[in-house]
Parts: structure tokens; C-alpha cells; sequence
């Protein structure tokens, strides 16, 4: 008696890749909607000396920002350039220059990040913020 | 002259098409987005962040100090008012002492509400705040 042994097919099935590759669209799709790639980026703000403004420093600079953006200083109004020229003139006067940013009623965050944009990238990093004098 | 017309048949079955060069793509996108992308964390307001110029970029802290357009403040996972906010700071003063807050105001907040935020932080000691920004265009 011959015993007959059934060979295997020589081509195998290949594996479906549809469902491999639905699996690996839809972690796609997750991915894509879950992760962010903001920045984390932000200007720093002094706030140690918020409570009370103090008195009688020569170097002490407060810069208003009035309700619409504007920059004023002593009390009139005053382009941001002038200012920047100002503030680099004390800078140079005196060694210990203590700015603070002094929104007044009616302005917004929107304008207080201007101004601090705006003195950081003119090297002021140490800025502060107090509140108007009611 | 009479010649019958041939027009080719089209094969019966056109060549199923490969999606190799597709998976592969898929798959560097997917490890694109899980390497190169931090996940966002939800948060309890919305809040549109103002832009600046020369801004600082900082390490992401866990806790982050919300404050909405209309004044709403949130941190470390709810909503507080004001007076509360002050005794959340103080369970986490230590640490905020050191590395300082970072606070995401809304563009179009009022300063003063923000003033009166800065304040609460101050009486808790805490000296440096990270008002978060976007880059200018």
C-alpha cells in the first residue's frame, strides 16, 4: 500500500492588510487630533512689589497703558520709540532701573503683553506691574 | 475595403493596487505625530492667549493659573473665585515659590481683574508670574 501524503499548497494565503491598516488610521487620525505643538512661550512678570508703589527712586520708571494701548509717562502721552529712548537713557544713568507697567481701568491683557514684549526685547526683562492709584 | 474593426478588450481584472507604499507613509506620519507631538491637556476655560513680541519660552508645569475673558479663574482643575484662589496658591506655595506660576490670561481680559489676580499671588508670596503668550505675526 502506498500512503499517500497530501503536499501543502505552495503558495500561502498572504495576510489582509485592510484591517492593519484601518487600526493603524485610526491611531493616525488620534494622534493627529490629540497632540499639539504649541509653544510654551510667555514674557515674566515681577509682581513682588505690586502692593505699593515706592516712593522717591530716582531710577523707578511707571509707564501707564492707557485703555486704548497707548504708552503714557508723567502723565502725557508718549510714543513707544520715546519711550524705549527714555528708558535706555536711564538705563545708562542709572545702573539699578525699576520699571513698572501701570495699566490703567479699561485696558486690556492684550496691551499689557505689547508692552512687555516690547521692553523684553529691548533687554528690560525686569518689569513690574502696579496698580493706579485710586 | 471592408476591415472588421478590432478594439482591444481591457483585461477583465485590473492589478489589485499596492498599498505598501501607503502603509508606509501612514506609519511614519503615526510616528511622526506620537514623537513630535505633547498631548493638550484639557482645560476647564477657554482662553485666548494675547501676542507678544520676545517672549521666553518655559518648561511645561502641571499647574497653570487660568483666568478667562470674563474674569473666571481656574487652577489646578476647577474653578475658583477669587478668595479661594488665595488658600489653592497656598497649598502649593512651596513649590510655586520656586519655580513661579504660569498664568494664561485671556487677550481680552480686563488688567485690573488681572491686577487683582497678581495681588492674591503676592500676598502668597509668590514673586515671579509667567504671563503666557503667542508669538506676534
Amino acid at each position: 500500500m502506498v500512503m499517500r501524503i497530501d503536499s501543502p499548497t505552495p503558495a500561502r494565503h498572504s495576510i489582509s492588510l485592510t484591517p492593519l491598516i484601518d487600526v493603524v488610521f485610526i491611531l493616525l487620525i488620534f494622534f493627529m487630533l490629540a497632540s499639539s505643538f504649541a509653544k510654551w512661550q510667555g514674557v515674566e512678570l515681577g509682581v513682588g512689589q505690586s502692593q505699593e508703589v515706592p516712593q522717591d527712586q530716582p531710577e523707578l520708571m511707571i509707564i501707564q497703558i492707557t485703555a486704548n494701548s497707548g504708552w503714557q509717562h508723567q502723565g502725557s502721552l508718549i510714543s513707544a520709540e520715546d519711550m524705549l529712548q527714555r528708558l535706555s537713557q536711564a538705563r545708562e544713568e542709572a545702573k539699578a532701573l525699576n520699571i513698572m507697567l501701570q495699566p490703567m481701568k479699561g485696558s486690556q491683557v492684550q496691551s499689557l503683553a505689547d508692552a512687555l514684549g516690547l521692553l523684553r526685547e529691548q533687554g528690560f526683562s525686569k518689569v513690574g506691574l502696579v496698580r493706579e492709584a485710586s | 475595403m471592408n476591415r472588421p474593426l478590432k478594439i482591444e478588450q481591457p483585461a477583465a481584472r485590473s492589478q489589485p493596487e499596492n498599498t505598501l507604499p501607503m502603509i508606509n507613509v501612514v506609519f511614519l506620519l503615526l510616528i511622526f505625530f506620537m514623537l513630535a507631538g505633547a498631548f493638550k491637556r484639557p482645560e476647564l476655560l477657554p482662553v485666548i492667549l494675547p501676542e507678544a513680541q520676545g517672549l521666553q519660552e518655559f518648561q511645561r508645569e502641571e499647574l497653570l493659573l487660568l483666568v478667562g475673558a470674563e474674569g473666571k479663574i481656574a487652577f489646578d482643575g476647577q474653578l475658583l473665585s477669587l478668595e479661594q484662589l488665595g488658600a489653592q496658591i497656598a497649598l502649593h506655595q512651596e513649590q510655586l515659590q520656586a519655580s513661579g506660576l504660569q498664568l494664561k490670561a485671556d487677550a481680552d481680559l480686563d488688567s485690573q481683574r488681572l491686577l487683582d489676580v497678581v495681588e492674591v499671588l503676592a500676598e502668597q508670596g509668590i514673586t515671579s508670574v509667567k504671563l503666557m503668550a503667542e508669538r506676534f505675526e
